[in-house]
């Protein structure tokens, strides 16, 4: 090591090879997505990695049509007897003594949209993810609490992300292979009987016009 | 209409992508956060034409920092920066020789790992400033934040840095 190696660095030195470092770039997509978000008003927002985003609207409107289609095509929400499949529909095995899973039927598609899974994900282990509690009410492990749509306004007015689902929602009656219900949410959300009605704010337009 | 969108961005380009970067760690989530801010910024762009022209900057790059958070919290992105922001050493002008270059690739590799090393606050300013070409008064102003405080954290993290390449060398 010569002299001038062994001599202790310094704040410029630090700086220099900072300098010298070669940033990755962005891809030539990215400029022609923002080329074409200026050159037109009507911009449909899509993953420039090829991804969902996933807002209220676009989850709602496409998970309403994905259990359309499935009533249509005489397959919405399955009896509770079969293991979770991975396809369209998966249900839980609710006598199954090594299910970790509660004990709740959902059509995947529009869990997956709902609940900002991946389209190509497989539930065939809902149990990497999910834990059974004793309210039957379905837990997601921790490393999984803060998958569900939400920006930031949400996240701050739900620190704990999906931690505790049971806050937010009561256990489906399974029988009737109902989805859970929404409940102590009104100082956000308008329920109704059913559940939900809407929320009180547009979360989004807030959320756009103090955006930063 | 809107050209004073892609005017910045053309101009912030390569400093926008490695601040999302710095935050998410994944070239495809920093593109996806960036063209998000964006569509943001589309739909709000009459409230930021009111905007003065000083502030835009650090309002875009507080936007991107925005998505970048909201994509990491969905998608709870284990990030490793090193991985991510840097391509490879770049060779300057005054190319060392081979025994120094080698050990120059060393002080790189050696770099990245100090950076992830650091406070995510230090890392930010250290992005900001060094590969942004964001001002102190800028980068405070996206940080909500004083310009001597973030002049404070970028010391203290060249600080950082200096040590941990000290020990290392």
């Amino acid at each position: 090591m010569s002299l001038n190696e062994s001599r202790s660095f310094q704040s410029s030195d630090v700086e220099s090879l900072l300098k010298q470092m070669k940033l990755r770039g962005p891809s030539d997509q990215l400029d022609v997505v923002i080329s074409n978000l200026v050159a037109n008003d009507e911009f449909a927002e899509r993953s420039v990695a090829g991804g969902i985003q996933f807002g209220w609207t676009a989850i709602l409107a496409t998970a309403a049509a994905a259990m359309l289609a499935g009533v249509l095509v005489g397959y919405s929400f399955a009896p509770i007897s079969e293991k979770v499949s991975g396809s369209d529909v998966a249900t839980v095995d609710l006598n199954s003594s090594d299910s970790d899973l509660t004990s709740v039927a959902f059509n995947v598609k529009a869990f997956n949209l709902l609940h900002g899974h991946s389209q190509l994900a497989e539930f065939d282990n809902c149990n990497q993810c999910h834990r059974k509690v004793a309210d039957e009410d379905a837990t997601l492990k921790e490393v999984f609490q803060g998958w569900f749509y939400g920006d930031e306004h949400f996240f701050e007015s739900h620190p704990d992300g999906l931690a505790d689902c049971s806050k937010c929602h009561v256990a489906a009656t399974v029988e009737k292979d109902e989805f859970a219900k929404l409940v102590n949410c009104s100082d956000c959300h308008a329920v109704d009987v059913d559940g939900f009605e809407g929320f009180k704010r547009d979360w989004h337009t807030a959320a756009s016009s103090s955006e930063g | 209409m809107k050209q004073w969108m892609e005017s910045l961005y053309r101009e912030h380009r390569q400093g926008l992508f490695s601040y999302a970067l710095s935050i998410l760690g994944c070239p495809q989530m920093a593109e996806d956060a960036i063209q998000n801010a964006f569509t943001r910024l589309h739909r709000s762009s009459n409230a930021v034409k009111e905007m003065e022209q000083q502030n835009m900057v650090p309002y875009v790059f507080r936007c991107v920092r925005n998505c970048a958070v909201d994509l990491q919290r969905k998608h709870h992105h284990q990030r490793r920066l090193s991985e991510g922001l840097f391509e490879s050493f770049q060779q300057t002008d005054n190319t060392p020789s081979p025994p120094d270059s080698l050990l120059t690739e060393e002080r790189a590799e050696m770099l990245r790992a100090a950076i992830d090393e650091l406070a995510e606050s230090e890392r930010e300013v250290v992005v900001l400033k060094m590969f942004a070409g964001l001002t102190f008064e800028q980068a405070g102003e996206m940080a909500e934040t004083s310009p001597k405080t973030m002049a404070t954290r970028y010391r203290r993290a060249l600080i950082k840095l200096e040590n941990q390449l000290k020990g290392q060398i």
